[in-house]
């Protein structure tokens, strides 16, 4: 099995339906690679649908799509257990939750409760219901988004629970050319119809077991806690990234390296990681906001600073 | 002819022509000072070479071109009764070469002046296309102007005024240059406009204002240190640091170090003054020689010499033989020279010049420096009587002197203050005759609280008059300033009087087997010094030593003073010749055969100095052209070495088979210092082979850090063989040859 190819391909149908957002798509595997979730913060109406879709198509996986509003509840997103007068007998109907792939939108939107059972399910790739604990599907892969424009009547995830999202990105809006090209696909019909899969569900399990096997040297894994470290000591940091963080970031960078055909992690990969793995585990101090400094600038500041490992003895 | 080219043209003549305006600031003192001539040429030269730098034509051509205006130039100056250019560059190079500096003829100066102005101009144009900051030559300039301003006559007011205006102009100029090709604006006539006109406006204005505001007048005593370092500098720069015979007099002044050097010897039973020369011309900083042609009489070996000095009795005739140790292309004479002898040189010429009484040995057309020579001469002796009975008045009708040769022994300068004339009346009115006068002021100096010393003795400041600073505000000084404050004096009495160079009579030396009546003296640059002729109506030219500490010549005929001593004596004379005579006969043919041994002895002696002596110039000049040949070749290996290292580093490299981290960091560390690409501490490998593949435009680098990213963080990979790196490595290595 030639991971690489397969995996480009899958990149590449999504570039079909996505125009130039080749790295979001990266990342998304990423994530789903190193059984992580994705936390897209954006707008909506920038493709996040198409885009989990068409992954999900890539991979002939199970799309499942969760619609966030205040009423939901937690049992809304898991699945309820019904009476059933002619067999006598409760039975389980699944929420949305059972799929391959989810996309949760507008997660802030409703209630922490509800919230909470979703990121539990994340963690534990398995629900409890009535007693019964039940196994989700494998791979699991929640692309969760929030909407940073609305802030009325959200409920906004607490750190802790941001902590779960392996991964934080941004969509943001296409360029102009970019723009132009998404509407003259609009014009026929959706390419997002004619997606072949190109992995199996099975090969992406074993995908998942192989970044395990990218060799990550001693000096890249005490690159990474220098970084975790010093967000730690940054003055503008009123909490830093935890020890959960840099194992995040260091099964991160495997998957990439996977996904880029090597069989070893580089600095160049955490330096690509690392905004996207720290940012939204960092709190910054308030005073530090007022100054239009955002946690993915600090990041790049810490990554200027701190040294790359460049001769055997750096690390020790 | 498009806009763009209008502004690339326009901004080049006007960066080369405010350079060739600060040039100028360079020639005129050199100009003023020197006597340099033909301005316009070298102006013309100036252009030529700006011009070719602006064309940026063949640099083969551009050499071309200067070296045969450098040559045309030579051939067009030259002067004919030097001998040919060639001639004279060959002299001129060796006394280069050999290091006699005072031999260095206007042919190699004017050389040397072009290629220097040559480089000085590349210099130039490379400060303006490659580091485009002409800070350093405006500076240079502002430093040369104030030390010629300060130093020398040359008035640099307007000049440095000027220069300021010029660099200001010239830096403003490259800056505007550096800001629009930096940011990237359109080169064209309305950008320049824009950013040039508030420049020259700004600069205008600033130097109208500076000009305009008051300033405090430089006092003329100059603060202490300046002062003390004016001194030094008059002293060191004067060519006279150290004590010696030199030819230029035309500012005396200065201190004088100690300098044992010796210069010559001769042999003599009593010490000699040793004469070089007399100046006539008091300008009231020095002595020159009086324009116009120089008469000589020429003469022969054993031929008589006229000198203008009366001779000696024919009796009283000896030889004196001279030995130099330094080079001189003159002779140096003791008073009452009748024969040159020199049993070497038969085709050799003399001719002593009339003025000066200076003579010169030639063979052809060329002066020749002799280091051999003997003299035949008989010390004159002045009779008292004679002395006695000269009055000045007795001057007028004088024949033997001309109405011009009068008139120059009696000049003094239009600006001389009358109280050296008074002083000089003062001294001399209670006596008769000029030798009494001439006598009266060298006692005046013995008495007068007249100090001797070669320190602490200083330069006239503007227009004060060498003689009467010494005579009246100083009364501290050397040989020189005794001895024109005489002549001034002298002359202002209406007495004919000559300043004399040459050598004090310098000390004895003690030597084994020589015969007892003749001493060996031998005179060092310390013994240089400087006396007074005085013209003695119906007796002639008579020395006097005025410097204080000198003992001075005895010259008044002794039948005189011995008419008065007992008759006894003069028998015991009678007697001794006549014993002399008998032992001389008695011993004619050994003496002869003794003679002749020492004849081929001398013979032997001389030739085998000048031997030595040309060895030594053949090894000063093996040495010269060995260090510049080692300067050459350390010169080219310096300003290749950015091509020879790398192909050294390959070649060591190749042998040794290094580590690939080992060679990994050699191409760093030359990246870094060669081409200044230096990895950031947070950049990635990867990060920093981009950019320096996207600077070199090559994939090399990034190919080599493939390996060594390999080696570090992949702990699974095997170590990568210098075979397999080693071609990338040497294009990399290549290519910081820069």
């Amino acid at each position: 099995m030639d991971v690489q190819k397969k995996l480009q391909e899958v990149i590449e149908n999504i570039e079909k339906v996505m125009i130039g957002k080749k790295h979001i798509a990266e990342l998304s595997v990423i994530a789903i690679l190193a059984k992580g979730h994705v936390l897209l913060e954006d707008v909506p109406g920038v493709g996040k649908t198409m885009m989990v879709r068409a992954l999900a198509k890539s991979m002939s996986a199970d799309f499942k799509r969760i619609q966030f509003t205040p009423d939901l509840l937690p049992s809304d997103v898991i699945g309820v257990s019904i009476y059933n007068p002619k067999e006598m007998e409760f039975s389980f109907r699944p929420g949305p939750i059972m799929g391959n792939i989810i996309l949760a939108d507008e997660i802030n939107r409703t209630s922490p409760k509800t919230q909470a059972a979703l990121l539990e399910a994340m963690e534990e790739a398995s629900v409890t219901i009535d007693g019964n604990t039940m196994t989700l599907a494998q791979p699991f892969f929640v692309m969760a988004t929030q909407n940073p424009v609305e802030y009325e009547g959200t409920y906004p995830l607490p750190e802790a629970q941001l902590d779960r999202f392996l991964l934080k990105m941004k969509m943001g809006y296409p360029t102009k050319m970019d723009e132009v090209e998404i509407l003259r696909r609009a014009e026929g019909v959706s390419p997002l119809q004619s997606l072949q899969a190109v992995v199996t569900l099975e090969e992406l399990i074993e995908m998942q077991k192989l970044v395990d096997e990218v060799s990550i040297s001693d000096m890249i894994k005490s690159y990474i806690v220098a970084i975790a470290q010093e967000t730690r000591n940054h003055p503008a940091v009123y909490l830093g990234a935890s020890p959960r963080a840099s194992i995040a970031l260091m099964k991160a960078t495997q998957a990439y390296a996977l996904l880029k055909g090597r069989q070893y992690v580089t600095p160049d990969d955490v330096q690509y990681l690392a905004p996207f793995v720290f940012s939204h585990r960092l709190m910054l101090k308030p005073e530090v906001r007022y100054d239009n400094l955002s946690a993915e600038d600090l990041v790049g500041r810490i990554l200027i600073n701190v040294p790359v490992p460049v001769r055997k003895m750096d690390h020790l | 002819m498009s806009n763009e080219s209008v502004v690339k043209w326009g901004k080049l003549l006007l960066l080369y022509g405010l350079i060739f305006l600060m040039l100028v600031e360079w020639l005129r003192p050199v100009i003023e000072l020197t006597d340099t001539g033909h301005l316009a040429l070298l102006l013309l030269f100036i252009i030529i070479c700006l011009a070719t730098n602006i064309i940026k034509i063949n640099p083969v051509l551009s050499v071309a071109i200067k070296l045969v205006y450098i040559i045309w130039f030579m051939l067009y100056i030259q002067d004919p009764r030097e001998g040919t250019l060639l001639n004279s560059l060959a002299n001129g190079l060796k006394a280069l070469l050999t290091g006699d500096w005072y031999s260095i003829n206007d042919t190699i100066k004017t050389v040397l002046f072009l290629v220097l102005l040559w480089m000085t101009i590349y210099l130039i144009h490379h400060w303006l296309t490659i580091r485009r900051s002409i800070m350093y030559f405006f500076i240079m300039t502002i430093i040369f102007l104030a030390l010629v301003d300060t130093f020398t006559t040359y008035n640099a007011e307007m000049s440095i005024v000027r220069t300021m205006i010029l660099g200001l102009l010239l830096t403003g100029l490259l800056f505007t240059e550096k800001l629009i090709s930096e940011n990237g604006m359109r080169a064209n006539v309305a950008n320049y406009a824009k950013l040039l006109v508030p420049l020259v406006i700004l600069i205008a204005l600033s130097a109208l204002f500076a000009y305009s505001m008051p300033k405090k007048e430089a006092s003329e005593n100059l603060p202490e240190p300046i002062n003390d370092i004016v001194k030094w500098a008059n002293s060191s720069m004067g060519a006279k640091g150290k004590i010696g015979y030199v030819e230029d007099d035309h500012q005396l002044g200065g201190d004088f170090e100690k300098d044992d050097t010796p210069v010559l010897q001769y042999t003599s039973e009593t010490p000699q003054y040793m004469r070089i020369e007399s100046k006539s011309l008091y300008t009231g900083r020095g002595w020159e020689r009086p324009k116009g042609d120089i008469f000589v009489n020429t003469f022969k070996y054993r031929q008589d010499v006229k000198t203008s000095i009366p001779k000696g009795r024919k009796k009283d005739t000896t030889t004196m033989a001279i030995t130099m140790d330094k080079k001189y292309n003159f002779l140096v004479q003791p008073y009452g020279v009748e024969k040159v002898l020199h049993s070497n040189v038969k085709k050799n010429k003399f001719y002593i010049e009339v003025d000066s009484g200076k003579i010169r040995a030639m063979q052809g057309k060329e002066q020749l420096s002799l280091l051999n020579y003997s003299y035949e001469y008989s010390p004159p002796l002045y009779e008292e009587s004679k002395l006695n009975a000269s009055r000045v008045n007795q001057i007028r009708s004088e024949e033997i002197l001309t109405k011009e040769e009068k008139e120059s022994y009696l000049q003094v300068p239009k600006n001389l203050p009358d109280r050296v004339g008074a002083l000089a009346e003062e001294i001399t009115k209670n006596e008769k005759s000029v030798n009494d006068k001439a006598n009266a002021v060298v006692d005046y100096f013995k008495t007068a609280g007249y100090e001797y010393s070669r320190l602490n003795v200083g330069y006239p400041k503007g227009k004060e008059d060498y003689v009467d600073r010494f005579l009246f505000d100083t009364k501290i000084g050397y040989c020189d300033n005794f001895s024109s404050s005489m002549v001034v004096m002298m002359r202002t009495l209406g007495i004919p009087t000559r300043w004399v160079k040459g050598f004090a009579p310098g000390e004895r030396i003690v030597s084994a087997g020589e015969s007892s009546n003749e001493e060996k003296y031998s005179i060092t640059n310390n013994n240089a010094h400087s006396w007074v002729e005085v013209y003695v109506p119906k007796v002639g030219w008579m020395p006097f030593e005025p410097t204080i500490g000198f003992e001075g010549f005895e010259q008044l005929e002794e039948e005189k003073a011995s008419d008065t001593a007992p008759k006894t004596e003069d028998a015991k004379k009678e007697k001794e010749e006549k014993k002399k005579q008998e032992e001389k006969k008695a011993q004619n043919e050994k003496e002869e055969k003794i003679q002749e041994k020492q004849l081929k002895k001398e013979k032997e002696a001389q030739k085998q100095p000048e031997k030595k002596e040309e060895n030594k110039a053949s090894i000063t000049w093996l040495w010269w052209t060995l260090a510049a040949i080692g300067l050459l070749v350390v010169t080219i290996l310096f300003n290749q070495r950015r091509k020879i290292m790398p192909t050294l580093l390959i070649w060591y490299y190749n042998k040794k088979n290094p580590s690939l981290s080992k060679a990994y960091e050699k191409v760093v560390s030359r990246l870094d210092k060669q081409l200044g690409l230096k990895r950031e501490d947070g950049e990635t490998l990867h990060g920093y082979a981009m950019r320096v593949d996207s600077y070199l435009k090559t994939n090399d680098f990034s190919t080599l850090t493939s390996y060594m990213e390999q080696e570090l963080y992949n702990p699974d990979a095997e170590l990568a063989k210098w075979i397999d790196f080693k071609e990338c490595w040497e294009n990399l290595i290549n290519q910081t040859r820069g």
